[in-house]
């Protein structure tokens, strides 16, 4: 497909989704006397019913915008700099990357990778970027605008990898894959070992993602095939490790809260996780659901107020932190699995790579007015998003900010794990009124994804 | 790493025996294995036998234990065979046994898996603590009203020596360091305020030229910019006309000097001055040029000033340019053609006249009818004649109007009160009026004819004035209509003054009313006593010529002449209604006899009307209905609206015995009823409306009823109604319009949504305004500020640990605050406003909800405080 074509066809939506609020923006007399404003008080929850419905009514408008399509026949992932600046993909034939997300201007393609994960960060200095190639040779690039990009064969690993993450300030970076390794950029082999992360029988599972914290730099995290959640120190080592039901596709740290971790999980759920408090009882702070699929990758945004997750279930989910339901979907009829998502470093966009080879840039909150606007305007716009927080618990508000509408199959999907869910816990408290009492415990929801903590007897 | 103490136990020493003894064969016990090697070498010719054991001990020996031998290799020893138990006897048992004491035996070390763990375990703690850091920062950033991104670095500043304290040497030590200092000349000799002060004086006039040389440059260029702008500017019309005139003077002057001095060049340019004139004359540029065109149709239509002015202009130059043929011209040619052509004119007049085919009103003989003075003074003609009958009606009004008002006063005179005799008067005004009118519109016709008579006269005359020609004007514009008119219906114009004095009247007859009124009231008698139309209709039918018993009667004002005029909408449309019509004429013909009131004639059909058609009908479900209703009612009899008739049946019942046996019964009919009643009920929304005509494509009349085809094709088809509420609810009639709630319902909200810990408080949230129709344009900005501000295409890296230092610079250097930026300084002053913010999450809709002078609001802030209080000192805890 023509990239102008692809145009056409995604950007159709994409029409202006600016904000013209009515019964917000006129000049009023004020009245200061308390007295009457105590009258008028009682009126204005009517008075504001209409701004406010219009208000959560034009919240609807959704804006995707189409940023490019990918040759080949991959799966596409997004990486960013820490920094924010750079956005790239990968896939199975090329590297691409982007500067910035309102510009993404493309930068020269790569030689083909092939690989499986997200396994291309960049360093903290922004001199250079490693890639992983073959699952065992290290790439080291250049990162300068005007340089020809010219791979620098890195170093040759005797393990698998699959994965980097690097830290945030110093030039070390983790890789992960059949063992968790830290190297240095100065040195051509790592300096270290992680090797804890073998399964219950002995065999060493491999790890899927690790991730550093970038706040307490020296933390990082990873989750691996034998369900297990990893933390480790750069100092002590290893520190804990949490068993779970389900595999971890994806973690990210919230970039604003050094303790708060989020897991993607395969039981199509995601998990946040308080690190400090990641005991028998207090393990899971918060699961937010919603997704029909396995839940692929997931970026916190950079207020570290929300993030977005991909899913197979081909849409986009964006939570607030504090919600365990979704705020938003995303979805469009030619997006398939998602298996990348990456939140802009200015909180404005959130881009998407799917397995229809093509990377989508979204708008992180789909009715946001782009662009500069007049005070007047932004008073008004302010008063309206007031009005909505203020008013959003009445039903008929709520009915109307919640309402999205569904593919056909998530909808089924959800509705379908709706009753399997519905004749588990009947057939829970079935089994419950039918057997002595306290055999049959009540576990919370938050307990239920967790087998329990390794090490700790 | 645990820590693990070397320890001497009676088996290790005999270890270190062993191998001190082979230490003391070999060597001296030299530190460094190289110079081992080269003793060995000298060693070797001494003892190979010795030499063989000590590499078979070396290969024994662990680190630990050559370290150990190091130790006692300084000890220093001969290089004879020591036997161990020499030395330990030399060592003494009770040494021996005092060392044994101290010593205890080590614990066996941890498994690995166990010290691992322990380790992770530490390593956790560890973690915990330092990344607890990070909990207050992170949770009073979870509460903050507004967070803006990128989150701004801790401001550290730099101070240099200047700024900085001088520090005092206070003690002894520190003096004498200071001096050395100073003797050395190691400090920077700091600038004497004098310096400084040449400094900034030199700088002050540096700066003060340099204020002046940009000031005289820019007064420069906005002089230069003034003076072009004036010369760029569009003049005032004004201006051109003073400039127009000057040239003009100008050419004048010049034209004068030119003839006095070279007479051809004037000659000349007269020419061309009136070459000039002949074009435009020729080309009339000025009166009907495009532009002109579109100047006249912008004023037609917009009415636009300076486009007539523009026009004005252009009609002026034209007059200007064509000036000279006036000058010329004083023969008065024009006004010979004129008075030629109205001369014909007359003549074209008078000759259809005499040919009798002359009519004034005739569009195609316009141009005879047509008279001298032109267009203008038609339209005079037409204005005046206008105002001519506007004051012949006025005058009319103030004669009819000083009729009745003779009428009144001769009334007040009298002081009689009799409805006769006002009625009498009444026609008496009625018939004046038709007199004066009569006499009023007799010399009008006089008058015309007599106007006529003069103007034809005239006409032959060719009469030139003009009053006498506006009038014999307004003779012929008058139209002939109403001449004949007056003519006609000067026998029945009755009826048509009381229509065209209709107002006149309704004034007088208002006077009239309001003073007969008076003088009643006077009497005692009740004026306001309403009467209904049909009694006097059928009191008019029935004796008409008898006096009228009601004053009410005298009502003939013209509006409710028509009132009384129409008839009510409600038709008699059966039988029965007829009759009841008739029966309740028969009693209203009684009744007014006896009281002449409308409201018992009312009654009187209710309740005498009904009971004679039940009585035809006899129902037994409709008997208890009665029955049951009145039963129903807890109300005394007396408040319930009753009539007389129910009444008597209530008696009646309450008397009968088999009444009551049939109450006993009554509930077959009841269900039955209910159900005609619920039926009745859902049908009554349920009303199909049809747009259907009679009459249109087919026939219509008594009898024929309109085609259901018809019927079906005109309905108005209605969304379907949602189910109703009763509808599953078997002995139910669920009243929907009677829910007032309905919409209500949808604004209730059902559980107390999260960040709430009251009701009271969510309540107080809901109740608080944030618009600013109600509350200060400031507080409305603080209210609606947005809880995250982000920038576009700014980059907001993750927190730094800076934050953490900022709070702490916030903490410990409070007096030192650096200047605060705006944004700052409205968020603190938000937090001032609105309470302390590290309140509970819904501490800021609580006060919202307060703002505006809540009784509560200082509860919840001391509640809200205390909390807080208790929070801070925990996370204190975790943090220390």
């Amino acid at each position: 497909m023509h990239l102008a074509d692809a145009d056409k066809i995604e950007g159709k939506k994409s029409g202006p989704a600016g904000l013209v609020l009515p019964n917000v923006g006129h000049k009023a007399h004020m009245y200061f006397n308390p007295e009457f404003i105590h009258f008028l008080v009682v009126t204005t929850s009517h008075k504001n019913q209409k701004p406010t419905l219009n208000a959560v009514e034009l919240q609807g408008f959704l804006k995707s915008l189409f940023v490019s399509s990918a040759k080949g026949h991959a799966i596409i992932y997004l990486f960013k700099h820490e920094k924010g600046r750079f956005l790239g993909t990968i896939q199975d034939a090329e590297i691409f990357l982007c500067e910035g997300a309102a510009s993404h201007r493309r930068l020269p393609s790569l030689p083909p990778h092939t690989e499986t994960r997200s396994t291309i960060k960049v360093s903290a200095d922004r001199f250079y970027f490693v890639t992983v190639r073959f699952l065992k040779t290290l790439f080291k690039w250049p990162l300068q605008k005007s340089s020809n990009l010219d791979a620098v064969p890195y170093c040759l690993v005797s393990t698998i990898v699959t994965g980097i993450s690097h830290h945030r300030h110093k030039n070390e970076f983790i890789t992960c894959g059949e063992r968790v390794l830290l190297w240095d950029s100065s040195t051509k082999s790592p300096r270290f070992s992680y090797d804890w992360n073998t399964s219950g029988d002995g065999n060493e599972a491999s790890v899927a993602c690790v991730k550093f914290n970038p706040v307490e730099t020296n933390l990082f995290a990873s989750s691996d095939y034998a369900n297990n959640l990893v933390l480790y120190d750069t100092r002590a080592k290893e520190v804990i490790k949490v068993k779970l039901t389900t595999r971890i596709n994806a973690l990210a740290w919230n970039p604003m809260e050094a303790f708060i971790l989020t897991a993607a999980s395969e039981d199509y759920n995601l998990y946040s996780f308080d690190i400090r408090r990641m005991d028998k009882n207090n393990r899971v702070i918060n699961m937010h659901s919603g997704h029909t699929a396995a839940v692929m990758d997931l970026d916190y945004s950079p207020t570290g107020k929300e993030f977005c997750a991909g899913s197979y279930d081909k849409s986009i989910r964006i939570f607030r932190v504090e919600d365990g339901k979704s705020r938003d979907i995303y979805h469009t009829k030619r997006m398939f699995k998602v298996s990348s998502v990456l939140w802009s470093a200015d909180n404005k966009y959130i881009l998407s790579g799917s397995s229809d080879h093509n990377v989508r840039l979204w708008k992180a909150r789909a009715s946001e007015k782009m662009g500069k606007m007049k005070e007047r305007e932004k008073a008004s716009i302010n008063y309206s998003e007031e009005l909505k927080r203020k008013y959003g618990h009445f039903p008929e508000v709520r009915r109307i900010a919640r309402n999205r509408h569904l593919p056909k199959h998530i909808y089924h999907s959800a509705k379908e794990h709706r009753i399997i869910k519905d004749s588990q816990s009947r057939k829970e408290g079935n089994r419950r009124a039918h057997s002595k009492k306290g055999a049959v415990p009540f576990v919370a929801a938050r307990k239920k994804p967790i087998v329990g903590l390794e090490d700790h007897q | 790493m645990t820590k693990t103490k070397v320890k001497l136990t009676p088996l290790k020493l005999d270890d270190d025996a062993i191998f001190l003894s082979s230490k003391s064969k070999s060597d001296d016990g030299d530190e460094s294995p190289e110079e081992k090697d080269e003793d060995e070498d000298e060693d070797e010719g001494i003892d190979e036998r010795s030499h063989a054991q000590l590499l078979s001990d070396l290969g024994k020996l662990s680190k630990r234990k050559k370290a150990a031998r190091d130790v006692r290799v300084s000890l220093g020893g001969s290089s004879k065979k020591v036997d161990t138990s020499d030395i330990l006897t030399r060592l003494g048992t009770k040494y021996m046994e005092q060392e044994n004491k101290k010593l205890t035996t080590t614990t066996k070390p941890l498994e690995k898996h166990a010290a691992l763990r322990a380790k992770r375990a530490a390593g956790l703690e560890k973690v915990t603590i330092e990344v607890n850091k990070w909990e207050n920062l992170v949770y009073s950033r979870r509460r903050a009203e507004q967070l803006s991104f990128p989150v701004e670095n801790a401001d550290v500043r730099i101070m240099t020596s200047e700024k900085a304290q001088t520090t005092k040497p206070k003690t002894s030590l520190e003096k004498k360091v200071y001096e050395l200092l100073k003797g050395a000349n190691l400090e920077e000799k700091k600038e004497t305020d004098e310096e400084k002060a040449t400094k900034r004086a030199m700088s002050l006039m540096e700066l003060k030229e340099r204020n002046a040389e940009i000031w005289r440059q820019r007064e420069m260029k906005r002089r230069y910019e003034e003076k072009s702008r004036l010369q760029n500017k569009s003049k005032s019309r004004k201006y051109h006309r003073i400039l127009r005139k000057e040239r003009l003077k100008k050419e004048k002057q010049e034209l004068e000097m030119l003839e006095k001095t070279d007479p051809d060049a004037a000659l000349e340019r007269l020419n061309n001055i009136e070459h000039s004139r002949i074009h435009e004359r020729m080309s009339l540029r000025h009166k009907r040029s495009k532009w002109a065109k579109q100047q006249g149709l912008r004023v037609r239509d917009t009415k636009d000033q300076t486009a007539k002015s523009a026009l004005e202009e252009n009609e002026r130059m034209y007059h200007e340019l064509t000036r000279k043929l006036k000058v010329n011209n004083k023969d008065g040619e024009e006004h010979d053609s004129e008075d030629e052509e109205l001369l014909e004119l007359l003549k074209d007049r008078q000759a259809a006249i005499d040919a009798g085919e002359y009519d004034p009103m005739n569009p195609w003989t316009k141009k005879v009818t047509k008279n001298d003075s032109g267009i203008e003074d038609n339209g005079d003609d037409k204005s005046f004649s206008r105002f001519k009958r506007f004051w012949e009606e006025v005058n009319k009004r103030k004669i009819v109007e000083l009729e009745a008002q003779k009428f009144v006063e001769e009334n007040e005179r009298s002081k009689q009160s009799s409805f006769k005799l006002v009625k009498e008067k009444n026609v008496q005004i009625e018939n004046k009026q038709d007199g004066t009118a009569k006499e009023i519109k007799e010399n009008e016709d006089v008058d015309q004819i007599e106007e006529k008579e003069s103007k034809e006269e005239k006409e032959n005359e060719g009469g030139k004035s003009n009053s006498e020609e506006s009038e014999l004007d307004e003779v012929e514009e008058r139209p002939t209509k109403k001449r004949k008119f007056n003519n006609e219906d000067n026998n029945e114009n009755e009826q048509d003054k009381e229509f065209s004095i209709d107002s006149m009247f309704d004034d007088a007859e208002m006077e009239l009313k309001k003073k007969v009124k008076r003088r009643l009231e006077k009497l005692g008698v009740d004026v306001n006593k309403p009467v209904e139309w049909n009694t006097i209709k059928r009191r008019k039918k029935n004796k008409q010529k008898k006096g009228p018993p009601n004053i009410q009667e005298f009502d003939f004002s013209s509006e409710n002449m028509r009132d009384n005029l129409d008839e009510g909408l409600s038709r008699a449309k059966t039988m029965d209604d007829m009759e009841n019509l008739q029966t309740a004429q028969g009693e209203g013909t009684i009744s007014k006899n006896d009281t002449g009131n409308k409201k018992e004639n009312i009654e009187d059909k209710l309740g005498k009307g009904e009971p004679k058609k039940k009585k035809i009908e006899v129902d037994p479900t409709k008997f208890i209905k009665v029955n049951a209703k009145s039963l129903r009612t807890a109300m005394p009899d007396n408040v319930t609206k009753g009539g007389e008739g129910l009444d008597d049946s209530e008696e009646e019942l309450e008397e009968d015995p088999e009444d009551l046996i049939r109450e006993a019964f009554e509930d077959d009919y009841l269900i039955d009823e209910f159900k005609s009643e619920k039926e009745a009920a859902i049908n009554k929304n349920n009303v199909e409306l049809s747009l259907a005509l009679p009459g249109w494509g087919d026939w219509t009349g008594p009898n024929i009823k309109v085609s259901n085809r018809k019927l079906k094709r005109f309905k108005i088809r209605t969304p379907k109604a949602p189910p109703r509420k009763d509808a599953s609810l078997g002995n139910v009639i669920y009243n929907e319009e009677a829910d007032v709630h309905e919409n209500l319902r949808k604004t209730m909200v059902s559980e107390l949504p999260y960040p709430f810990k009251s009701v009271k408080d969510f309540e107080a949230s809901i109740r608080a305004p944030v618009g600013r129709m109600f509350v200060p344009e400031n507080a409305h900005r603080k209210l609606t500020a947005p809880p995250i501000v982000t920038k576009m295409g700014t980059v907001i890296d993750p927190i730094d640990e800076d934050q953490l230092l900022k709070k702490k610079l916030k903490k410990t250097l409070p007096q030192s605050e650096p200047q605060k930026s705006k944004k700052e300084m409205g968020k603190n002053e938000k937090g001032n406003n609105k309470g302390n913010q590290k309140g509970d999450k819904n501490k800021k809709r609580n006060n919202r909800g307060n703002q505006k002078g809540q009784k509560n609001r200082d509860k919840n802030k001391k509640r809200n405080n205390r909390g807080n209080q208790k929070g801070q000192k925990n996370r204190g805890k975790i943090v220390k």
